[in-house]
């Protein structure tokens, strides 16, 4: 019996074995490598060094968005107070005398720690002297700067720590005391409590709050460096002979921020070449904020899990981007170079947004093995430049021209406009092309996205909403010019045919299909030019009798294939916010009938675009038909190109109507202004020529909230969107062609000649001003 | 090895001590009580390059063996020499003075506990006060309280029956809780429970009924969750970093769970056939694995020999508590295979719990491997333990020649 309990004995020994192997086996065999892995990660020491993001430039290399590098140096509190030397004394003789230790007792083992405390304590004060020279400052400041924060620190340590008293006290007072009042333990106990340090105790504190980027690497460079604590080279028996890190408790913390240098921008505007009423013969300076705030975007501090996460995406799409940034670190595997901590920056909107992870920069690192002493640096690299298209003091000029103070984007009295008050602030968006390249000069949308202004309860217009490419418009009459080209092109139209304006399209329905002569003078453009109107003069006087006929004529697929063929339906991929691809549905859907076929030709309908289609259009006309995509970037890629299959004849029937609609002194609806009786004209930049087209389009009613306080007082917006589309290019003889597309819309401003028409002749003052033209 | 496999497998001592070859002195010299000796010495050196290992970070400078080490070996050969010691006296003599030591043993106990005593002779360190400093060597009274408590229960059960009732099970159970009370009071929970399996082992060897301690052992199993709430707050803690750790979490990596999960960083690290000399010691240096040359030595082990030299240890120990499991089967005496039992019990039980401890089986509790872990209390009471299982193997057996603890009739 004996011998079988001893077999029980034996079997539970190795019953015991079985958990201990399995386990063995998990850790070593199973996640052996694993674990290899992270144990060798320790085996070095790796800092990470601070990089900058790239710089935002317009086509001139003019720097629109840059880092500007500052870093705050601190040290840790403990080392500020000198506390920092008695605890490593501490640690140091308890390492030193570990033999002894044990069997030493308390007086003799803070002997030894005083005596050792000097040494630290010079090394520290080495510290701060090389701090000094470093910062270019005298001991003597920095000295104080130390005493402030002690003081401070302190001084709220006390206050804290008699709240703290105050409230244990009362808890006390009204809690049944088990325990006697002399009760040492306890009392002891509880000062412990009260007398806990405070955060501010832990924590760094700034010593030279924001210093450049060379200071800022070189002390970086040094909270690296770990040296003898005398000094002096190491002798094994010398109680110096200790390794400590040369700047300890130094932080150099990274507090770089973003500028925007073209955000504000004052620009002179000639006041001579305004309309009559405004007229001066001077000049006068506007200063306009949030210069291309809508373009560029902003910056925002804090990372959300979303940024990690789009940080992953684009890595996995971007071989090149990954290439750059995993670097592999023995252990651990491959480490985003790029990868974000917490309190980075990140793009939030805008182009920033967007080219974040081609802006954004990657760490260097300094890794360290501490088996070998081996160091290896990965140099950091700042993020890359972003080229634009815009040429920033052209966007700025074209601010002013729209801003509220110069008068042109404010509602005169010679507008008509039914709805607004006059001196009501327009709100509105310019589009600038230039036609080769189909590159973007321009991009504005009014009033500017500020960075304090946050959609503003009260306002008419939001200014969050990029009006140039995000607010859908119907295209009103600056269609007809693409309706002519593609209906000449298509064969439905012939390029001497004429259509007879009868005031209203359907012989007995008087108050359908109109023209917009008949509406307002009742007679029609048969009988004003003696003639009915041929493909030009249709779109010189703007018939829409003739419009009306041609969308018959097309029929639903030809229009809806038409604006199509100008890029409605497809987005810029400017890589901006919200950006509106345009649209040819009816609202709510449902089949478009031959009726939204004809509303469609004259730009009315269920068709919607943007300023930046309108442009495109326009310069596609001006381009024979070849539409080139717009670009906001810079980039050795050859443009997007598309044919439309526009006919020369239509082509040349368009620029022909185009170009009498804005010259033509009698007929053409976009040639001048009617102030008062007085005519002048629209176009007063000597020296170039323009093509253009006036719409007046009919604008969706809008209510709006005038305090943010509900439905009452409201404004009903209504009355008609304000359209001026141009080409311009210099005049000269012979064969002068359209350099620059300009697209202009003011918002429920009314007519489009009388509105929008100043802003376009100043835009061409401004592109006179920097050289354009 | 080979005596100990052929006493175990042929179930009965009464032939196989006809073998054995006897001296003059009357001493049977063929006894598996050998095999103890050699793996005490097998795993005293190993001990020795471990504690060398985990202390050096790099092993060309300075002294050539690191202090702790050599403190090791000195202690070992130290242990050597009290095991020849406890040789001499034939265990029955030995048996005379159980009590005495057992008395000794437990009013040292108490002196560490008492206010009264001087900080020169006892202060606590990480806050237990579990040892006197007696000068040349620190001495724990834990650890020659485990042999006194062998030769005690010993002592009790040699002669009796009455624990083959359930009642007759409290005496030796309050013989047990007098030192487990003791040095829990320190505190050190984890010395005092290693006692519990080592009771349970000599009163199984002692032919309890297996019912009665079944059932014992279900009552404590099911008791001892409503200890928990008894337990220190850093004792909670541990238990409760062990079960996340379990679940695959890893939420105290920079407090409570920092040692187990260092350790298993480095156990794993180590593989299956480990690493080279100055790897190891940067490894075990630069992970900053704490106690590393006495509670955590299993770690230091592993990551220079990997799991192989993990199971050599393993496979060391076991060896030993079979050897002195065959002394115990080739002994008839009553107090000898109780003895015998007890010894094997408490290496066994020690290892087994150390090595769970450092691959995260178990919480931490401070519980050194023994002949391995660095402590000096630790490595003499082993090596004693091994003297007094020499000393039973080596006596013949005295008449009458009747087998002790030989239940089977009334057994069930």
């Amino acid at each position: 019996m004996f011998q079988r309990r001893l077999g029980m004995l034996a079997m539970a020994a190795a019953v015991a074995c079985v958990p201990v192997a399995a386990q063995l086996t998990r850790l070593a065999v199973v996640e052996g490598v694993q674990r290899r892995a992270e144990a060798e990660a320790r085996l070095q020491r790796r800092s990470w060094h601070p990089t900058h993001r790239g710089r935002i430039l317009d086509r001139f290399g003019r720097v629109l968005a840059l880092d500007r590098p500052a870093f705050d140096v601190a040290l840790d509190y403990s080392v500020l107070t000198g506390d920092w030397a008695e605890q490593r004394a501490g640690e140091y003789v308890r390492e030193r005398y570990r033999a002894v230790w044990s069997r030493l007792d308390d007086r003799q083992r803070s002997a030894l720690q005083r005596q050792a405390a000097p040494l630290f304590h010079a090394h520290l004060d080495r510290l701060m002297e090389l701090l000094a020279a470093q910062a270019g400052l005298p001991r003597a400041e920095l000295e104080r700067r130390r005493a402030d924060i002690i003081d401070r620190v302190e001084a709220m340590y006390a206050h804290v720590v008699e709240a703290r008293r105050q409230r244990e006290l009362q808890r006390l007072a009204g809690e049944r005391r088990w325990w006697r009042r002399d009760d040492a333990d306890q009392l002891a106990q509880l000062e412990r409590r009260i007398r806990q340090p405070i955060a501010e105790q832990r924590a760094p504190h700034t010593l030279l709050p924001r210093v450049d980027d060379r200071l800022g690497f070189e002390l970086l460079r040094l909270a690296d460096e770990r040296v003898h604590l005398s000094g002096r080279p190491p002798r094994p028996d010398d109680p110096a002979f200790e390794l400590v890190e040369l700047a300890p408790g130094l932080h150099v913390v990274d507090v770089s921020d973003r500028a925007y240098p073209f955000d504000t921008v004052t620009v002179d505007v000639d006041l001579r070449t305004l309309p009559g009423p405004l007229r001066r013969e001077a000049s006068q300076s506007v200063t306009v904020e949030g210069v291309a705030s809508h373009v560029l975007g902003r910056m925002r501090r804090g990372v959300h899990r979303e940024d990690m996460e789009a940080r992953q995406r684009a890595l996995e799409a971007d071989p090149e981007l990954a290439r750059r940034s995993y670097i592999e670190l023995d252990g651990g595997g491959p480490v985003d170079r790029g990868r974000y901590e917490l309190t980075d920056a990140v793009g939030a909107r805008g182009l920033e947004a967007h080219y974040e992870h081609w802006l954004r920069g990657l760490r260097g690192v300094r890794i360290e093995q501490l088996e070998s002493g081996q160091t290896r640096s990965v140099e950091p690299e700042p993020g890359r430049d972003l080229r634009l298209t815009l040429d920033i003091m052209l966007q700025a000029r074209i601010r002013a021209a729209m801003s509220p103070q110069l008068g042109l984007a404010r509602v005169q009295p010679w507008h008509d406009n039914p709805s607004l008050p006059v001196g009501t602030a327009l709100a509105g968006a310019a589009v600038v092309l230039d036609i080769d390249a189909g590159d973007i000069l321009a991009l504005v949308s009014t009033p500017p996205r500020l960075d304090q202004a946050e959609a503003a309860p009260g306002a008419l217009a939001d200014p969050l909403v990029h009006r140039a490419i995000a607010t859908p418009y119907p295209p009103g009459s600056i269609a007809k010019a693409l309706v002519l080209a593609s209906a000449i092109s298509r064969g439905v139209l012939d390029p001497a045919g004429r259509i007879a304006c009868t005031g209203h399209l359907l012989p007995d329905r008087p108050d359908l299909f109109r023209c917009w002569i008949f509406t307002r003078f009742g007679t029609t453009h048969s009988d004003v030019l003696g003639h009915d109107p041929d493909p030009r003069e249709s779109l010189m006087v703007s018939c829409n009798i003739f419009y009306y006929t041609l969308g018959r004529r097309l029929g639903v697929e030809g229009i809806v294939d038409t604006y199509r063929r100008f890029g409605v339906g497809e987005s810029a991929g400017l890589g901006l916010d919200q950006e509106y691809p345009g649209g040819v549905e009816r609202f709510g859907g449902g089949r478009l009938q031959l009726q939204d076929a004809m509303m469609m030709a004259m730009g009315q309908g269920p068709v919607t675009w943007t300023p930046l289609h309108a442009a495109d259009a326009y310069a596609t006309l001006a381009r024979g038909g070849v539409r080139v995509q717009p670009r906001l970037v810079l980039t050795d890629q050859p443009p997007v190109v598309h044919e439309t299959g526009l006919s020369e004849a239509g082509l040349e029937a368009a620029l022909a109507g185009l170009f009498l609609a804005v010259n033509d002194p009698r007929f053409g609806t976009g040639e001048h202004l009617t102030i008062d009786g007085r005519r002048e004209p629209i176009f007063n930049v000597p020296g170039v020529r323009v093509w253009g087209k006036t719409g007046t389009a009919q604008a969706p009613q809008r209510e709006v909230d005038l305090d943010g306080s509900g439905p009452a007082p409201a404004r009903l917006m209504q009355g008609d969107h304000s359209w001026f589309v141009v080409l311009a290019g210099p005049a000269g003889h012979g064969a002068s062609r359209p350099m620059y597309a300009i697209a202009v819309v003011m918002e429920y401003a009314g007519s489009g000649a009388r509105v929008s028409g100043p802003i376009v002749n100043q835009i061409i003052h401004a592109l006179r001003a920097e050289g354009y033209l | 090895m080979r005596a100990v496999v052929a006493s175990l497998a042929r179930g009965s001592a009464r032939f196989a001590q006809a073998e054995g070859s006897t001296s003059p002195l009357g001493l049977c010299w063929a006894t598996p009580a050998w095999a103890c000796v050699l793996s005490a010495l097998a795993l005293s050196l190993i001990g020795t390059y471990a504690i060398d290992l985990a202390q050096r970070p790099v092993a060309e400078a300075g002294e050539p063996i690191d202090p702790l080490a050599l403190k090791h070996l000195v202690l070992a050969a130290a242990g050597v020499v009290a095991g020849a010691i406890v040789v001499v006296p034939h265990y029955r003599l030995i048996a005379v003075v159980a009590w005495p030591a057992m008395l000794v043993s437990i009013a040292l106990l108490v002196v560490l506990l008492m206010p009264a005593v001087p900080s020169w002779l006892v202060s606590p360190r990480n806050g237990t006060r579990g040892w006197i400093d007696l000068g040349v060597f620190d001495l724990q009274p834990a650890e020659p309280a485990k042999v006194a408590y062998v030769l005690a229960m010993a002592h009790h059960l040699r002669y009796r029956r009455h624990y083959r009732r359930l009642a007759g099970l409290i005496p030796p159970v309050l013989i047990t809780a007098v030192p487990v009370g003791l040095i829990t009071l320190q505190p050190d929970l984890g010395s005092a429970l290693v006692f519990l399996p080592v009771l349970l082992a000599v009163l199984i060897a002692a032919g309890a009924r297996v019912r009665h301690l079944v059932l014992a052992a279900v009552v404590a199993t099911s008791a001892a969750p409503a200890a928990y709430p008894l337990l220190k707050p850093y004792q909670r803690q541990r238990i409760v970093a062990l079960v996340e750790h379990l679940q695959g979490r890893a939420d105290h990596a920079d407090d409570v769970g920092f040692q187990p999960l260092t350790a298993q960083r480095l156990i794993g690290a180590g593989g299956l056939r480990g690493t080279t000399d100055a790897h190891a010691r940067a490894l075990v240096h630069f992970n900053r694995l704490p106690e590393r040359h006495n509670d955590m030595i299993v770690a230091v082990v592993a990551v220079r020999g990997g799991v192989i030299a993990v199971a050599g240890i393993v496979a060391l120990t076991l060896l030993w508590a079979g050897a002195a499991l065959g002394t115990a089967a080739r002994c008839f005496d009553p107090f000898g295979r109780l003895v015998c039992v007890g010894c094997a019990a408490f290496v066994v039980v020690q290892m087994f719990v150390n090595v769970g401890m450092c691959v995260g089986l178990l919480p931490i509790i401070g519980v050194p491997l023994p002949f391995v872990s660095a402590g000096g209390s630790s490595l003499l009471t082993a090596w004693v333990m091994t003297g007094l299982v020499m000393n039973v193997g080596l006596r013949r057996p005295i008449p009458p020649l009747r087998p002790s603890f030989e239940f089977d009739a009334e057994d069930g």
